[in-house]
């Protein structure tokens, strides 16, 4: 860096005047560089917020998904063993009564080769033979000269437990609880003495009957019994709020808080909550109505930057018209009630002056009664009968105005829900 | 103290008193953050302008993509060298005219008139070429000369 540039007078006199500067320190410029920066760093926030938001969403959709598709994969299996099992079925449906006549083994009588059984199970088809009869006929057979021999002590029979194993999965009983009287009955001795002997005669349809069976009992979910009439619900969500118009939002807040809900009947359900919701939005001056005594010389702020935190009680009537095994879709609407615990308003001005009022803050805890119009639809997923996720996208329109500001304060967003239900009849 | 002249070297290289505050504001954090590395054996005022010029010319950067490079002349043709300077001009009146200048003639000019930079330092600076540098010079020395003639004769 050189001075010696300077050969033609007009370089000469714009140098040497350059250096005659006279600036005044002016309040106003870093007022006004402060509004900017201000704004500057929401928009950062706000797109910092907008990305965590949805990474959210997408994670909630993703879990959503998983067990949706787990489900699915499930009723799948399900439904392919039912099917196998119906094509067995005939072979089956005599079982119980001739397997009752029948005269079990002895538990420490030798017992068939696995191999024998799978082979009789094949050849079921070909004959259309009962299997449980050939089983027992071949036990039978097998037992008799063993029987004759030692002791004919009637010891609980085996294959009798294999068979009430079979007859049960062919009852398809949700309400029976059949897998408690399943295991209620089985003479446990039986079970722990000649674990080999139950498995040698248990036929591998029943086995995979027994197997379902014991699945739909314990799927969540699927059994009825459990119906809750209230449930707890822990809810978050982003909120994007705009007062007076639909077209300028700009900064997202947030809501959590606790919901309760009533099942008045399979598909109608009331909802009471109370949720904390931070709610930021921006207002020009036609929408942001302050105390008209409040501005320096009745001049209102252009622009008003709200920073409000609030109680949200929405009160909200939801019905389910889309029901699922594990899944419903739901429809929401209602009133909310907002009670304003703090209020900060920032204002800027088109022509700024020292004397104008550029913040308002106060612990105000006013309460607007039914301020707002409740609108939602919602996705809920039974991870286990008492507890569900949902995911229930909402918009609320305002009946009246809120705030020190009195606006009218539109708000979107989706509240994710995780409940549980209280009790059961 | 330094805020006057700060202002004074930003204002040259700004469009407005707002951009310019902006990248005083935006020295000044560096000045802060960065007063570890100054030589307190030195003196300040040097290391403050420099600060303050690159501050400036990273913004020239930063705006480059958003703005018309190369302005409409003003001046239709060049006014001689040994044309009389109206010696009664303020300095906001000249900033003024600087601040009418594109911002590629504008920082080409402060960088070589008024700081003393030669043009293969501008040319780096500024990432272009030497004779751009000079052309840009030369452009907006016109541009100045048509803006006071037309203003101050």
């Amino acid at each position: 860096m050189t001075d010696s540039n300077n050969q033609d007078p007009l370089e000469e006199f714009f140098q040497k005047k350059s250096g005659d500067y006279d600036i005044s320190y002016r309040e106003e410029d870093w007022k006004s560089l402060e509004g900017r920066l201000d704004t500057l760093d929401a928009q950062f926030a706000a797109r910092r917020r907008r990305r965590l938001a949805a990474a959210a969403v997408l994670a909630i959709v993703s879990l959503l998904s998983y067990f949706i598709y787990m489900n699915y994969q499930e009723i799948n299996s399900l439904n392919e063993q039912l099917s196998r099992q119906e094509q067995q079925e005939p072979a089956t449906a005599p079982a119980p009564d001739s397997l009752a006549e029948k005269t079990a083994p002895d538990n420490e009588a030798q017992v068939p080769d696995i191999a024998d059984i799978e082979e009789l199970a094949n050849e079921t088809d070909v004959t259309g033979k009962s299997e449980s009869n050939r089983i027992s006929e071949t036990a039978s057979r097998e037992t008799e000269g063993i029987a004759s021999a030692n002791q004919p002590e009637p010891t609980p029979p085996v294959i009798q437990t294999s068979a009430r194993n079979l007859a049960i999965s062919e009852l398809e009983c949700k309400d029976c609880k059949l897998s408690e009287s399943a295991s209620f009955e089985s003479p446990e001795p039986i079970t722990q003495q000649a674990p080999n002997t139950y498995s040698a005669y248990t036929s591998p349809v029943t086995a995979m009957a027994e197997e379902q069976n014991s699945q739909k009992v314990s799927r969540p979910g699927i059994s009825e019994k459990g119906v809750s009439k209230f449930s707890v619900g822990f809810v978050l969500g982003p909120d994007m709020s705009t007062a007076g118009n639909l077209n300028n939002f700009y900064d997202p807040g947030s809501k959590i808080g606790l919901t309760v809900d009533y099942k008045i009947n399979r598909n109608w359900a009331v909802s009471l909550g109370a949720i904390r919701s931070k709610v930021n939005y921006k207002a020009g001056s036609r929408e942001y109505n302050a105390p008209s005594a409040y501005w320096y010389n009745g001049i209102e702020a252009a622009q008003t930057r709200a920073q409000c935190v609030l109680i949200d009680i929405p009160i909200n009537l939801s019905y389910r018209f889309l029901q699922g095994e594990q899944s419903r879709l739901y429809a929401s609407a209602g009133l909310s009630s907002y009670i304003m615990l703090n209020e900060d308003y920032r204002f800027s001005y088109s022509n700024e002056q020292p004397e104008f009022p550029q913040r308002w803050n106060e612990d105000t805890g006013t309460t607007h009664l039914m301020s707002n119009a409740n609108l939602s639809v919602g996705y809920e997923y039974d991870l286990t009968e008492s507890v569900s996720l949902r995911a229930e996208p909402f918009f609320r329109l305002p009946i009246r105005e809120v705030g020190w500001g009195n606006v009218n304060l539109y708000s979107m967003g989706s509240l994710f829900s995780i409940n549980y239900n209280l009790n059961t009849y | 103290m330094f805020y006057a002249y700060g202002m004074s070297i930003t204002l040259r290289y700004a469009e407005s008193r707002d951009e310019a505050a902006e990248i005083l504001n935006d020295a000044f954090m560096k000045v802060f953050t960065n007063i570890k590395d100054f030589n307190s054996d030195k003196p300040f005022k040097p290391w403050l302008r420099r600060i303050i010029i690159n501050t400036a010319i990273n913004h020239y950067h930063k705006n480059k993509q958003y703005r018309e490079m190369d302005s409409v002349d003003i001046a239709e043709e060049s006014l001689g060298k040994s044309e009389k300077i109206i010696p009664g001009i303020s300095y906001e009146e000249i900033i003024e005219m600087v601040q009418q200048l594109s911002p590629a003639y504008r920082t080409v000019f402060n960088l070589y008139v008024i700081e003393g930079f030669k043009h293969r330092e501008i040319a780096e600076m500024l990432d272009i070429a030497v004779g751009t540098s000079k052309s840009n010079l030369a452009k907006a020395k016109k541009n100045l000369q048509a803006i006071l003639e037309k203003n101050f004769t």
